[in-house]
């Protein structure tokens, strides 16, 4: 329980913080802050505990951010990258990236490669995540506008 | 209301587009707040973006180009872009305010800005990565806010005396790995890898990886490419340096 805390606060900390080095606007600090750490904790949870494929997980991450960022942007009037650049900082995979790079010095290259594929998997899955939650907005719209325009 | 001639239609919206790719925004974006712009101005006007130029077209008249340059994410400055575009399309700033303030702001080339310490402050943060809670006790969170504050400043300062890219990334890279190894030396830690691991964060592309992904699935090949390749460029300087400071120690 206490390490759900710990995830939550660090995670909304750390969103907030690429806010500042990317110059975000004032207003937009706490919206980063709930989007980065539910979209975290929910990918930890699902990954932790549910045993979830890590793929899976940083898509469905991706995806709830996209959602988010789509519906709190047109709420408070704010562009919609201005959200979801700082909450993808904690999902971004750091670290197989830097295990790609060390184990290349430490010439196991069979190891380096299988660890850069992770990486590029990992970021193409976040990618996928994203354009979905892009993709079912829109067809949700289709949908409302048809039925709109039969009747 | 009387309308605006199209030369200055024209620079108006160059200037726009211009500020824009400096602050980090979408090509698709650009090109469709341009012309959102363009509308309420009274005109009619056609634009094609890339990632280091814009072209623009009004009503069919004049046409004219500005060049710009790739990288510096500056989200405040879009943010007030589109604010001002959309008081713009609801009458209730005039077309003289507004071209106003667009060429302040392309005059003095900033916003409204952080300080550096408060930025420095936000790397610290985001080295504090949530992916390395089950990995290391916690205790060794506050190195890893010390050596990204250190590595954030290194790469802010060296990014603002020398123009060249690149170089400034591969040397903040070698000093985040020297500065983990000289803590393991000195006992404070038992494994350096997790907090080079946090450190680099704040200087991971991720700003760029994002928005080439979202351009190239919104088939804007061109710029996509392009800001793939230099993302690719930026995570590769920080890994050789990285990399340079394991070899050498």
């Amino acid at each position: 329980m206490l390490e759900l805390l710990l995830h939550i606060i660090l995670s909304a900390a750390s969103a907030i913080g690429f806010s500042l080095i990317t110059n975000a606007p004032h207003r937009a600090a706490g919206i980063i802050g709930i989007t980065g750490s539910l979209s975290w904790t929910a990918f930890w949870v699902l990954k932790t505990y549910a045993h979830v494929n890590i793929l899976l997980a940083n898509m469905i991450g991706a995806l709830i951010i996209g959602l988010l960022a789509y519906h709190l942007s047109r709420k408070f009037k704010l562009p919609e990258n201005i959200i979801y650049i700082p909450c993808l900082v904690n999902l971004v995979p750091g670290g197989n990236a830097y295990r790609t790079i060390l184990y290349m010095v430490q010439n196991r290259f069979i190891a380096s490669l299988e660890q850069a594929i992770t990486t590029f998997l990992i970021a193409a899955f976040l990618a996928v995540g994203l354009f979905s939650a892009q993709y079912l907005i829109s067809v949700v719209r289709g949908i409302i506008y048809f039925r709109k325009s039969k009747i | 209301m009387r309308k605006m001639s199209y030369q200055r239609v024209s620079e108006v919206c160059l200037e726009t587009g211009y500020l824009l790719i400096n602050g980090g925004a979408e090509s698709y974006r650009i090109e469709d707040t341009i012309s959102r712009i363009g509308y309420s101005l009274g005109h009619r006007v056609n634009c094609y973006v890339t990632v280091t130029a814009v072209f623009i077209e009004v009503d069919g008249e004049t046409s004219k180009f500005i060049k710009s340059n790739l990288g510096g994410t500056n989200l405040q400055m879009i943010d007030d872009i589109n604010t001002m575009s959309r008081k713009l399309a609801s009458h209730v700033m005039t077309p003289k305010e507004f071209a106003h303030e667009i060429d302040k702001i392309y005059r003095d080339k900033h916003t409204t800005d952080f300080p550096f310490y408060l930025k420095a402050f936000g790397a610290g943060l985001v080295s504090m990565a949530p992916m390395l809670i089950s990995t290391m006790p916690v205790h060794y969170f506050i190195y890893c806010f010390i050596v990204g504050l250190i590595g954030y400043a290194i790469s802010y300062y060296l990014s603002k005396i020398s123009p060249l890219p690149y170089v400034d990334l591969f040397i903040s890279g070698f000093t985040i790995a020297l500065l983990g190894i000289i803590l393991k030396d000195i006992h404070l830690v038992n494994n350096y890898h997790n907090i080079i691991i946090g450190a680099v964060m704040p200087l991971v592309p991720g700003v760029a990886i994002t928005n080439a992904f979202r351009e190239l699935v919104m088939r804007h090949a061109l710029s996509g490419a392009v800001k793939i390749l230099d993302a690719v460029l930026v995570a590769t300087s920080i890994g050789f340096g990285i990399a340079t400071a394991l070899i050498i120690f």
